[in-house]
């Protein structure tokens, strides 16, 4: 009996874990073509070949490609979500306004259930963000939903350029003036911080380039921290800011302008209606909800008009989830756009694709249909931007990571052999905010 | 030798008062004899290491070193001699690690007071779980009950740490003998763990992986530093005098390797990964359920180290449920072949030649065996297991030229087996640490039914008020023993408290309101001891009458 079980459990490892290692090549026919960067191509082709797009046009054939007839279905690159807490052990070390120096990538869960339920969802690269219970957390990492690797490495998006996570507002003066008493806890406060840290950064630097220079022949205590935010003021890190209220946001792009930093997306910033051209004449991008807010006091001045007005103003805006559940359905949260806003099926699109992947810097691999770029694509029934449409399969480095038709239901990488067996399999529980994960209030 | 004899018995009072209260009751338990003079193991089956096979021969230790093993030694005429049917020895367990409990046990708020600190971002090392300069020698205790465990399932020497934080502090290895001064070797390995510090920093396992980047690229600064400083101080600053770093500057100069705990499979990514990014050797103890990860892991960077613990087998399955939830049984079925995968590990590390040790810090000692077996039964070889045990440990702890196979010169750490260790039903009856015979109240039936007390003895005993000459009549009912003395006027005496061991006897005799105690020592058919009354020991010996 124990031999089935091995065999059961092989297949579905194997499964599972081929994504990773084959290369084969994938050719999608008579699709609908949502490129993004090119426009619509009806009755195209597509083929997927080492795990790059290698040809997009009509009567194309490979031989020994693996053919899949996508004749009235439509065809997208893989969404990207610029703001996810998925894969992550870690979301927040609450225990210091500023922690630089962490960073979430040494705690990838290549297990969650969530990335492949993402997956079912369409998307294929996250951002998995650190939380926002400090002023300035940890370092984020781009992931691309390889589900089926078992060493957490394999998610990571090489190439992807480094991230971090500022937060402003109550969740940091909640955490640290609040609750431990330290600062900030204020909006003042929460200047000054950032403001500190940075200063204190540049006189670290300094005195660490003169003993590298022979100048000094003590060198400062070795600071992590101070190293991580000078690579801020260099522009090795863009910022993804924790954001809602418009006063905040143009504080600290004055900060940033007083340290000559020019990489920075505001995620959720729900009130960015009211200085879409402030951020556009900074350059700062914009990641926000469709029509979620009103969950805590700053975030109660919020439009569902948010996207388009700072997309009409030229900010490079995208929709993200911050939330496992939500992070299934972002067609759905794109075409909101377009009932609120009248943004054209191309812009709702940008919102979930091209967009974010610009703001994570990677729009160069993903994001669009387009030769060259990584083989991650969308099959979708009915157009992604219908209420009735549903992704069939999910292809990710030129791999199906996701088969509606053919996946077993049971589609977990890690079972805990001592667990009781529950009445379901329910990983997900309640995450009201999935920013402040892990952080304990007392 | 009343002197000898006294020590003993001071020692088996500490041992069962104070560490094993709970088998107060049960003097056999644990004896022990004085290591020095000589033993002798007398035709017994000896395992010498995991390669050799087994054969019939002698060992002779002395002064807790392995003298001779090999076949018709000759007995030393010191030597105590041990001996007994299918008797298998095996070179002392080694145990990679286990925690010890100690004065860092503090009342609870005591540590809340110190936890609770005003900057909870920046707290002091010791808050932080960072005490990389901590030396725990003199919280070991040979009689702690964790010991006692360690050694009845077969170890003989163990490295221990603290276990508070993400650092507690280097490991130190003991010799498990019930002696105070059991030190092999201290500040061997720094030990770490993803084990937050709670509300203070580091408290996640993104923020303790951060802490050590920023700990060990300051300790490799300072360590050039004070080189500098030390060759020539011509011109430089005395180096700033921080004791965390410089308790890293052994590893930096490879001088000692880290030993981290795992909690779950993806801490060993996290471990490897960070040890190969600060570039330092490590060693991943408590491993379980890694099978499945196997194949992405390099498996040849590190030294791995298995929990002994296994998955319970599932015993509550729902059969009327399995019958219409297809669903339950998938579950089921997977999670079947999860535990099956758990006890594969052992063997699959075999087959891939990864030798490795095993830790007893995240496992029951008392399930060893047991959880072995199912190892072996799921492809693990005995030969490798008992590799594991002994000489893979002993490499990784640098004591290969001290422990780890029985061989001339290394210590005399033995394992003293009913039978072959690796089948189901033989039982570890003793242990000997550096020539101490520690034996088990593992005695089986017909040990039990030992005859050799049994029987009449002369009995002569003077005390300066009295003497007592008689018959020493010891009886065996319902698997006590009934211990009577006859005197010349047939008047007899009932002993009470009476208690043995494997070669002795105590008994208490109410005599004249005076409480006589005895403790005597019994060799074939003579026996020697000690009487003591009213704080005066008095010797004595006799011999077993010959049935006319």
């Amino acid at each position: 009996m124990f031999m089935i079980y091995k065999i059961f459990a092989f297949c579905l490892l194997y499964f599972c874990s081929h994504s990773i290692v084959a290369q084969e090549a994938i050719l999608i026919k008579n699709a609908t073509l949502l490129t993004i960067t090119d426009g619509v191509k009806e009755d195209t082709d597509i083929l997927l070949k080492n795990g790059k797009i290698e040809s997009i046009g009509e009567n194309l054939s490979y031989g020994g490609a693996t053919e899949i007839d996508a004749t009235g279905k439509f065809v997208m690159p893989g969404i990207v979500d610029a703001h996810s807490h998925v894969g992550i052990d870690a979301v927040n070390e609450a225990t210091n306004p500023v922690t630089a120096e962490v960073f979430v990538g040494d705690a990838i869960n290549p297990y969650q259930v969530a990335i492949y339920r993402a997956l079912a969802g369409g998307v294929t690269v996250s951002h998995a963000m650190h939380g926002s219970a400090n002023a300035i957390g940890g370092q984020c990492e781009t992931m691309k939903h390889r589900y089926g690797a078992l060493n957490p490495a394999a998610l990571k998006m090489e190439g992807a350029p480094r991230t971090i996570k500022f937060a402003l507002g109550e969740n940091p003066m909640r955490v640290h003036g609040e609750n431990k008493k330290v600062a900030p806890a204020s909006r003042m406060g929460m200047e000054q911080t950032f403001r500190r840290a940075f200063a204190e950064a540049k006189i670290y630097t300094s005195e660490m380039e003169a003993f590298k220079a022979g100048k000094s022949k003590k060198a400062p205590l070795y600071s992590l921290r101070s190293e991580t935010l000078m690579d801020i003021i260099n522009g090795d890190i863009i910022i993804h800011c924790h954001s809602y209220r418009a006063d905040e946001i143009l504080m600290l792009m004055k900060v940033l302008e007083d340290y000559g930093i020019e990489k920075i997306c505001f995620q959720h910033v729900n009130e960015g209606f009211k200085i879409a051209p402030e951020l556009a004449a900074f350059g700062a991008y914009a990641s926000v909800f469709s029509d979620w807010w009103a969950y805590k006091f700053e975030v109660y001045y919020s439009t569902a008009y948010n996207a388009a007005i700072l997309t009409r103003n030229g900010v490079i805006t995208s929709i993200n989830s911050d939330d496992r559940e939500l992070m299934r359905h972002l067609y759905h949260e794109a075409s909101k756009t377009q009932r609120y806003g009248n943004l054209t099926d191309n812009e709702a699109l940008r919102l979930i694709t091209i967009n974010p992947a610009i703001q994570l810097g990677i729009e160069k691999r993903v994001g669009s249909l387009e030769k060259g770029k990584d083989a991650d694509v969308v099959i979708f029934e009915g157009h992604p931007l219908s209420i009735y449409c549903k992704p069939i399969m999910t292809i990710v480095d030129g791999v199906i990571c996701f088969d509606y038709v053919n996946d077993p239901s049971d589609m977990r990488l890690d079972i805990d052999p001592s667990e009781e067996l529950p009445a379901f399999y329910e990983q997900d529980h309640d995450h009201e905010d999935s920013c402040m994960e892990g952080v304990h209030l007392h | 030798m009343n002197r000898q004899l006294n020590v003993n018995y001071i020692q088996l009072f500490i041992l069962f008062n104070v560490f094993s209260l709970p088998a107060i009751c049960q003097i056999d338990y644990n004896t022990y004899k004085k290591p020095g003079g000589s033993i002798f193991l007398d035709d017994v089956f000896i395992h010498e290491n995991g390669d050799k096979r087994v054969y019939k021969g002698d060992i002779i230790i002395r002064d807790g070193i392995i003298e001779k093993v090999g076949l018709a030694l000759k007995k030393p005429f010191d030597a105590i001699t041990f001996t007994k049917d299918s008797l298998f020895v095996y070179p002392g367990f080694i145990d990679f690690h286990s925690f010890i409990k100690n004065g860092e046990e503090e009342s609870s708020s005591k540590k809340s007071k110190e936890t609770n600190v005003k900057f909870p971002g920046n707290p002091p090392d010791v808050v932080a779980g960072i005490t990389p300069w901590r030396n725990m020698e003199s919280d070991f205790e040979g009689n702690d009950g964790a010991i006692v465990n360690l050694r009845k399932a077969g170890f003989c020497i163990s490295q221990f740490s603290y276990s508070k934080g993400m650092m507690p502090g280097y490991t130190s290895i003991f010799s498990l003998g019930t002696k105070s001064n059991g030190l092999l070797e201290s500040d061997k390995h720094l030990f770490s763990q993803f084990k937050g510090a709670g509300r203070n920093y580091p408290s996640t396992v993104i923020g303790i992986i951060a802490k050590w980047k920023d700990l060990y690229r300051a300790a490799k600064i300072a360590n050039n530093y004070k080189k500098s400083y030390d060759n020539s101080k011509l011109g430089l600053q005395k180096p700033t005098n921080n004791k965390t770093l410089e308790a890293l500057f052994p590893i930096i100069d490879g001088e000692s390797r880290v030993v981290f705990n795992m909690k779950k499979k993806l801490d060993i990514f996290r471990a490897v990964d960070l040890s190969k990014e600060l570039d330092f050797p490590i060693t991943v103890i408590n491993i379980k359920g890694a099978n499945p990860i196997l194949n992405d892991l390099p498996i040849n960077t590190f030294d791995m180290v298995l929990s002994s613990d296994l998955p319970k087998k599932k015993t509550d399955i729902d059969s009327s449920r399995l019958k219409i939830d297809s669903v339950y049984k998938g579950m089921l079925q997977r999670q079947e072949a999860a535990i099956e995968d758990a006890f594969m590990m052992a063997g699959e590390l075999e087959s891939l030649n990864k030798s490795f040790a095993f830790s007893m810090s995240g496992s029951d000692p008392n399930q060893l065996k047991a959880n072995l077996l199912e190892m072996i039964h799921y492809g693990l070889s005995p030969s490798f297991a008992l590799k594991a045990l002994t000489q893979f440990p002993a490499e990784m702890l640098d004591l290969e030229d001290v422990c780890g196979t029985i061989t001339k010169g290394k210590l005399g750490n033995l394992v003293l087996s009913q039978g072959d260790y690796f089948s189901k039903n033989s039982h570890i009856i003793g242990v000997v640490i550096e020539g101490e015979i520690i034996e088990f109240d593992g005695l089986d039936e017909k040990d039990k039914d030992n005859e050799m007390f049994k029987g009449k003895w002369d009995f002569l005993a003077k005390t300066s008020k009295q003497k007592l000459e008689g018959t020493l009549n010891i009886e065996k009912i319902n698997k006590e023993f009934s211990i009577k003395i006859v005197t010349e006027g047939n008047k007899k005496m009932k002993a009470t408290n009476v208690k043995r061991s494997k070669e002795s006897i105590h008994f208490d005799l109410e005599m004249d309101e005076q409480t006589l105690s005895f403790d005597l020592v019994f060799e074939k058919n003579k026996y020697s001891g000690k009487l003591t009354s009213n704080g005066e020991t008095y010797s004595l010996k006799g011999k077993k009458k010959t049935p006319k």
